[in-house]
This record gives C-alpha cells, structure tokens and sequence, in this order.
C-alpha cells in the first residue's frame, strides 16, 4: 500500500527543554498555600496561650426581684390630674336672660318683686355655686386621699420587697462571711498540722508549750514566709517549730485562692501535743 | 512567667531564635515553596498528560485514519504530547523506512519501535522531572530542622550556666523557637513525600500505558507493511 510522504520538516529538536504548563499559577498556589500555614500558626499559638486566663463569674440564684416590682407598680399614679372642674364658665350666660323677664310689665310692683326674685335667684346660685364648688374639692381631696393611698401601698410594697432582697443579700453574705471563715479557719488547721508533723521535738520538751507563728500569704495563697511571733518560753520546741517552718518548700495552696483576697496575715498557734 | 503570652507570640520567637537557627527556617521556608510550586506544577502536567493521553487514546480507537491522525500531529499547529508525540514519531520513522525500497519488515519494525522508544524516554524524563527535588525535601528537610532544634536547644541550655537558679521559664522560650525550625521542616517533608509517591505512581501508570499503546502501533503497522 502506498501512503503519500507527508514527512514535515518544521520540528523544533525534540531535545528541547519543554515547560510544563501552569508554572505561575502554581507558583501563586504555593505561596497562597503557605500563607494559610503561617496564619494556622500564628492563630493556633496565639490562641492556645490566651486559654489559661481566669474568668470569675457570679452564679445568682434568681435575679434580684426588687426593681423588677418597682418598674411595674408606678403606672397607675398620674391618674388625678386628669379631673378639672371648670363650672364658673357656664353661669355668666344665665344672668342676663333672667334682666329681660321683667322688662315686660310696667308696674313698680313688679319690678320690687322681680328685683326680689333676681335677688333670690343670685342667692340660690349662690348657693348651688358653693355647693358644687365644695363637691369639687371633696372630689379633689378624695382623689388626693386615693393617690396618697396608693403612693403608701406602693411605698410599703417596695419596702417589703427591698427588705426581703436586703435580707437576702445579709443572709447570703452570712453564708459567704461563714463559709470563708469556715475555708480559713480549715486552711489555718491545715497548715498548722502540716508545721507539727514537721517539727521534730526533742524529748526533753515537757509539758504542753504553745507557740504562736505568723504566716505572710500572697495575694494567690501562696505563702510568702513564716516566723515565729510570741514563743512558747520553751526555746528548744520553738526553735523545733522554726527549723520545721524553714524546712517546708511546698506549702499547701488553699483550695480557693479567693478566699483570701489580696495579701493575708495568718497566724497560728501551734501546741505541743504528745 | 505572667508576661508568657508575649514571649510565646510566634513573630517574636522567629525574630528572637539565633542566627544559625533563622538560616536553617530560611533553607526550610525556600525549601517548601519550591517543593510546593513543583507540586503543583506536577498535579497541572500529570493531569494534562493524562487527559492526552485519554483524548488520543479514544480518537485513535475510535477509528479514524492513520495518516490523518498523523498529518494533524505533524501539522505544526500545535505541540504534541505524550501518547500523540510517540505516535507521531513512529509513524514518522515507519513512513521514512517504508519509502526507501529494499527494507524488509523486521527491519522497518526495529526502526519504528526504537524511534518510539526514544520519543516515550523523552516523555517520561519530561514528566518525571522535579520528582527527584520532592524526594530529596521530603527526605532531608526533617533532618535540616532537627539540625536547627538541636542547635537552638543547646544554645538556650548554654545561656542557663550562668544563672544561679534554672528554672523552666528561662529555657522554655528557646526551646519553643528551636521546635519551630522541627515544624518547618515537617510541614515541608510530608507534603513532599505525600506528593513523590502520589506522582511516580501516576506517572508509573502512564507509562505502562504508553507502552502498551507502543506494542499496539506497533502490530498495527507491521500488519499494513505485510500487506
């Protein structure tokens, strides 16, 4: 079979070094790729060093009720200045429709018994004039009265309430004030205990000599240092109890450094007990 | 010990670490975004010899003629690669013999074949280029950065001679840094090995299917010599 010769001669020499497609591309990929791993980096350590931050936070029971009630309370109050009389306007009208009635007869009689009769009529609103003023401040001062007593209701409920929430807010305190003394008052035993197993006394200490030492804590309950304040007289157990204290490194920690807010003084007396 | 949060920051602990300990991040940092860029210089080659490779493998399958497969690959237009190069050269080779009279057939046959030979080792040197450079960082860079560790290490334990009382703060800084020259060193290996193996199998199996294709051409152009 004969194929026609179509042997081309534009080739370049196939030993060409060829480049690979998609070098800049790549080239950005990596960078890209390795600016994620520096902000992982970054972000990862940054973020674990910041965990061991102490948070404190109070735990409530139950929110404290006593503004609550007060915002709902007032809103009845302002009633009274709503009711405002105003009767002196209507009166004025009456009076000079009552002058033309007698101008019709003629006769002096008439006219005495109609300026008689205006007369009594002026008195008889008057009159109704008083009385319905006094209506009005009977009304006003019931309804002062009312507000009065509401304000007094109100003011005896916020009381009561406030009461309760102080009484709580005292008992609560109490409970804290017992239970700090109480984790005081624990530490200071233990500690105590921990300088007696230490101590190591001589026999020929007789008797039960009692020594007072004063222990310096960090604001963490970390204490600071221990000296001996009043001695027991007995100088032998007090310069036991001394050796004891400098030779303690780990001091026990309280279990709640809070309790002893801030840089403490602790002191402790120490007995001989055999 | 309260102010760890700012030693720790790890700008700081580059810029603190010792020269020799910055030289070998340095090494590593180069080393890593090279091995990368091959990486995906690697992933865009391999995968577009295998989608050629498929592309032709279906076209000349599917039936159409030699010759004009031929004539396309020849025709200039564009740059053959892989599968199409081979056929190319071999059919070029095999019209070549196949002209001068006087050649029998197991001579025409050699001359294709060793033409396609060659043309398959440039393919295959073409692709397996850089392998080699992700070989070498996958397998050393761990040593460069425990180099780098040991020597920031030692560094931060001799400046505790002078110190009256050792405690753990006072080293814990230069160890942190002299670790980092470790992770450096990890993070550019194990992408690098991850990717030579990945790669050389990839490109293991490309050549197994250029030269199955060779054999193939190979029986077909004996049969129209025969003829």
């Amino acid at each position: 079979m004969t194929y026609p010769p179509p042997i081309s001669n534009h080739r370049r020499s196939p030993l060409l070094a060829r480049t690979e497609p998609g070098r800049w591309p790549a080239a950005l990929l990596a960078v890209i790729v390795h600016s994620a791993f520096f902000a992982l980096i970054v972000f990862g350590v940054s973020w674990r060093v910041k965990l061991p931050d102490p948070a404190i936070a109070e735990l409530w029971d139950q929110l404290p009720p006593a503004r609550n009630l007060l915002e709902l309370v007032p809103t009845p109050v302002p009633e009274p200045e709503v009711v405002r009389p105003e009767p002196p306007v209507v009166e004025p009208k009456v009076e000079p429709k009552i002058e033309k009635v007698p101008a019709q007869p003629s006769q002096a009689d008439i006219q005495l018994q109609a300026k008689r009769e205006k007369l009594e009529k002026a008195e008889r609103e008057k009159l109704l004039r008083e009385e319905k003023a006094l209506k009005e401040k009977q009304k006003l001062a019931e309804v002062e009265k009312k507000r009065k007593e509401d304000e007094l209701k109100l003011k005896a409920a916020q009381k009561i309430v406030e009461d309760r929430a102080r009484a709580e807010l005292a008992s609560k305190e109490a409970a804290a004030a017992t239970a700090r003394n109480a984790a005081q008052a624990d530490y200071a035993n233990k500690i105590a205990r921990l300088i007696r197993d230490r101590a190591n006394i001589p026999d020929s200490v007789t008797g039960r000599p009692e020594v007072s030492v004063r222990l310096r804590l960090l604001v963490n309950g970390v204490i600071l240092d221990a000296e001996v304040v009043k001695p027991s007289g007995d100088k032998v157990y007090d310069d036991a109890v001394q050796r004891a204290i400098n030779g303690i490194r780990n001091w026990p920690q309280p279990e709640n450094a809070e309790l002893f807010g801030g840089r403490r003084e602790l002191n402790l007396n120490i007995r001989h007990e055999r | 010990m309260l102010n760890l949060s700012n030693d720790m920051a790890i700008l700081s602990l580059i810029a603190h670490a010792s020269i020799i300990v910055k030289i070998v991040m340095g090494i590593l940092i180069l080393a890593s975004m090279m091995s990368w860029w091959y990486i995906f210089v690697k992933m865009f080659s391999v995968r577009s010899a295998k989608s050629q490779a498929e592309e032709f493998e279906r076209e000349f399958w599917g039936g159409t003629d030699l010759v004009g497969l031929y004539q396309r690959a020849s025709s200039g237009q564009y740059e053959p690669a892989g599968m199409e190069k081979i056929f190319e050269a071999g059919f070029k080779e095999y019209l070549k013999l196949k002209s001068r009279s006087g050649s029998d057939i197991g001579a025409l046959m050699d001359g294709t074949r060793r033409a396609m030979k060659a043309t398959f080792q440039r393919e295959l040197d073409y692709l397996e280029s850089h392998l080699s450079f992700l070989a070498t960082v996958g397998s050393v860079s761990p040593y460069i950065g425990l180099f780098g560790t040991v020597w920031g290490i030692m560094n931060s334990f001799r400046s505790l001679t002078n110190m009256a009382q050792a405690t753990l703060a006072q080293v814990a800084p230069g160890m942190a840094e002299a670790l980092i020259a470790t992770a450096i060193g990890l993070f550019a290996a194990i992408p690098a090995v991850i990717a030579y193996n990945k790669y050389t199998a990839e490109i293991d199996r490309l050549a197994n299917r250029y030269e199955s294709f060779m054999e193939e051409f190979t029986n077909i152009l004996q049969r129209q010599a025969v003829h």
